[in-house]
């Protein structure tokens, strides 16, 4: 078994990233994540990357390492997965874009006094899942992240723009304005002092912007924000949500094993399309549950409280958000506004995904963080049982206390990342853009990844062309240079050729998914 | 996608005037956005003259290559938006644009007054005139608005590391 060599044998392995993860401090912190994930997930409207970008400033003041940083941000992802879905069953409105799908069974389940068994099978379903996903990433990360020794400049200009290509492409439901707002990033990225002349490039002559602009404030701008701004003109929710309540949350084992088929292609199902850069847990989610409609939908069950339609979709939505891991941590290439906030932090870490392996260069931060995948899921899955009906209590805080907290504890996040009433002025700003990104179908998550890999993509951009004398070639020079070319070319027009061939059909499920979260 | 399905309650029987044009008019929001984008790009193009660059040599690229590069790129993209537009969305009534002003107005507001202010005043207030436009009864919304900026202050200050800024008069 070659591929677990550098599992077992590195000086940092996943055994001491157990021990690492399993300190009280980080053990506390994962707890803590899932907790607030779960909450945030439960939370229409408010998603995953809204949740990791507010909760990034205020960690940074807890003063933790980096790797309990990133264990309680991870947390809180997986946490939303779980979250997400409780109000797709017992409300029939999905949490998160991922668990659109859970709606048209698990509902139903509700609806005929089986709340309990639907929330108990999608809890044991994404933990199946997200166990095998980790287990998936420890198989493929290593070896995949091998082929980024042998990049060089050009190829990892070409590497970044792969990873534009993949997130424009299928972010939203136009290809020009996915291109459009990931070259929108790229130029915010350009914004502050050049690092290598020191030339300062459009500040407006304002000082503080010549450290460029921090993109956790734009995320938080762009996402949550405009997130306000949105619900502020659709008024979801009140306080007369009504909700179905579980009375005991359980399944038998009979039910368990009839489902376990489902949660299984569910889980692999998920995990290759989360492999596919670009593509995130709600496509998974809506694939898995047409594919296993085919597949074991005999009697016409499905739809009307099938307990399989609710394994399939929520095994593969947790099982997509760990395979999109294998993309980011080995090429950089993050699947979706989450990963791409997550590929921020690494930056800032000083771990670069795609410009060097980061299994090699940074052990005890990625061997640490993949054990408290485990541990994290455990948790959920512990969490959920008994908490579910807690955790929905907090659908009766009013939109009007709940819209005014979030928008503060963003300002106040963002204040404490400089001390600087310039940011909020700048995060606003962006809540706007985002606001009108949003209504004018505008992907939002390519902006952030334009800005967070900007900076790279210039410099290998620069590198490239003073090692080449100018050459533009030196971009297609080389197997792997062509081979990503390719990957751009396809990534760019597949779903087009795809949409031709089926009609339509397959842009509009990635764009109704609401893919850009 | 959420939008359009609940416009505000004001204005859910009258005629949205800005989306229930002539068939014209329905690819207007695309063909603004991409004059807008137009604009930033030869804008973004033209202000690589404005970059003081020092040349040592003569290297074949510099801090102007590719911004005039992404520039170019994103007007070209521009163009291809203005010329194939797709449909507009359904733009908010009056009372929703009026509302949306007021909340970014606020939001730019608590940037200023957050320094002199102090951060419990300054959030109470932010979070009151929020809950207000979402329609919160003033008299819950208050306690809870002053009571929640309490305990955030508390937390950051004594358990995280962060500093919230006090305002003049020294308070929290």
């Amino acid at each position: 078994m070659t591929a677990l060599t550098p599992i077992f044998a590195a000086d940092f392995n996943l055994w001491d990233g157990f021990v690492a993860a399993l300190t009280l401090e980080n053990l506390l912190l994962a707890v803590i994540g899932c907790l607030l994930g779960t909450l945030i997930g439960v939370l229409p409207g408010i998603g995953p990357i809204t949740g990791v970008a507010i909760l990034f400033p205020i960690t940074l003041g807890l003063g933790l390492g980096d790797a309990s940083t990133l264990i309680l941000l991870a947390s809180v992802y997986y946490g939303t997965q779980y979250g997400g879905s409780t109000t797709s069953i017992l409300l029939n409105v999905p949490g998160e874009a991922s668990s659109v799908v859970t709606t048209l069974d698990g509902y139903q389940m509700a609806r005929q006094g089986r709340a309990g068994q639907a929330l108990a099978i999608s809890a044991i379903g994404s933990f199946i899942a997200g166990i095998g996903a980790v287990i998936g990433l420890m198989l493929f990360g290593p070896p995949l992240a091998e082929i980024t020794i042998q990049f060089q400049s050009p190829e990892k200009f070409m590497v970044v723009i792969l990873a534009f290509a993949t997130v424009s492409s299928l972010a939203g439901k136009s290809l020009i304005k996915g291109l459009l707002a990931v070259v929108f990033g790229v130029m915010l990225a350009t914004v502050g002092t050049d690092l290598q002349t020191g030339v300062v490039r459009y500040t407006f002559g304002e000082l503080k912007l010549q450290e460029g602009l921090d993109f956790v404030i734009i995320a938080i701008g762009l996402f949550a924000v405009s997130e306000v701004l949105t619900l502020l003109e659709d008024k979801v929710m009140g306080e007369d949500t009504v909700f179905v309540k579980a009375d005991r949350i359980w399944v038998s084992f009979k039910e368990f094993m009839f489902s376990l088929g489902a949660i299984i292609r569910g889980s692999f199902i998920g995990f290759f399309i989360g492999l596919l850069p670009g593509t995130g847990a709600s496509v998974a989610g809506f694939m898995s549950y047409g594919l296993e409609r085919r597949f074991s939908d005999r009697d016409g069950t499905f739809g009307k409280g099938d307990i399989r339609g609710v394994a399939a979709p929520e095994s593969a939505n947790n099982a997509a958000a760990g395979g999109s891991l294998v993309p980011l941590f080995t090429l950089g290439i993050p699947g979706s506004g989450t990963t791409a906030v997550l590929l921020g932090i690494l930056i800032s870490m000083g771990v670069r995904p795609g410009s060097g392996n980061v299994f090699e260069d940074s052990p005890e931060l990625i061997w640490t963080l993949i054990a408290s995948m485990f541990i994290g899921n455990a948790i959920l899955l512990l969490l959920n049982f008994p908490l579910v009906n807690v955790f929905v209590q907090i659908l009766k805080i009013p939109t009007w206390f709940l819209m005014p907290v979030i928008l503060v504890i963003s300002y106040i996040g963002v204040y404490s990342v400089n001390n600087s009433a310039l940011d909020i002025t700048i995060m606003t700003i962006f809540g706007v853009i985002g606001y009108f990104a949003r209504k004018m179908d505008v992907p939002l998550a390519p902006i952030l990844l334009g800005l967070i890999l900007g900076d790279d993509l210039e410099q290998n951009f620069r590198r490239s062309l003073v090692a080449d004398d100018g050459n533009y070639f030196t971009f297609f020079d080389g197997p792997l240079n062509i081979g990503l070319a390719i990957g751009v070319v396809v990534i760019l027009f597949l779903p087009q050729i795809l949409d031709k061939l089926r009609g339509g059909k397959i842009k509009e499920e990635f764009a109704d998914s609401g893919a850009e979260v | 996608m959420a939008n359009g399905s609940a416009q505000t309650p004001p204005s859910a029987g009258q005629s949205d005037p800005s989306s229930v044009d002539s068939g014209k008019a329905r690819h207007t929001s695309d063909r603004v956005l991409g004059f807008l984008c137009l604009a930033l790009a030869v804008w973004y193009v033209f202000e690589t003259r404005n970059f003081n660059v020092i040349t040592f040599g003569a290297s074949p690229v510099g801090p102007k290559t590719l911004p005039t590069l992404v520039g170019i790129v994103f007007g070209l993209l521009a163009l291809v938006l203005i010329a194939k537009p797709s449909e507009s969305p359904a733009w908010g009534s009056a009372t929703a644009w009026s509302q949306l002003v007021a909340v970014v107005a606020t939001s730019f507001m608590f940037g200023q007054l957050l320094e002199p202010l102090g951060f419990i005043v300054a959030s109470a207030i932010l979070a009151i005139v929020i809950g207000l436009f979402f329609k919160g009864p003033i008299r819950k919304l208050a306690p809870l608005a002053l009571v929640f900026a309490i305990v955030i202050a508390f937390i950051f200050n004594n358990w995280l590391e962060l500093r919230l800024p006090t305002g003049w008069w020294g308070g929290f």
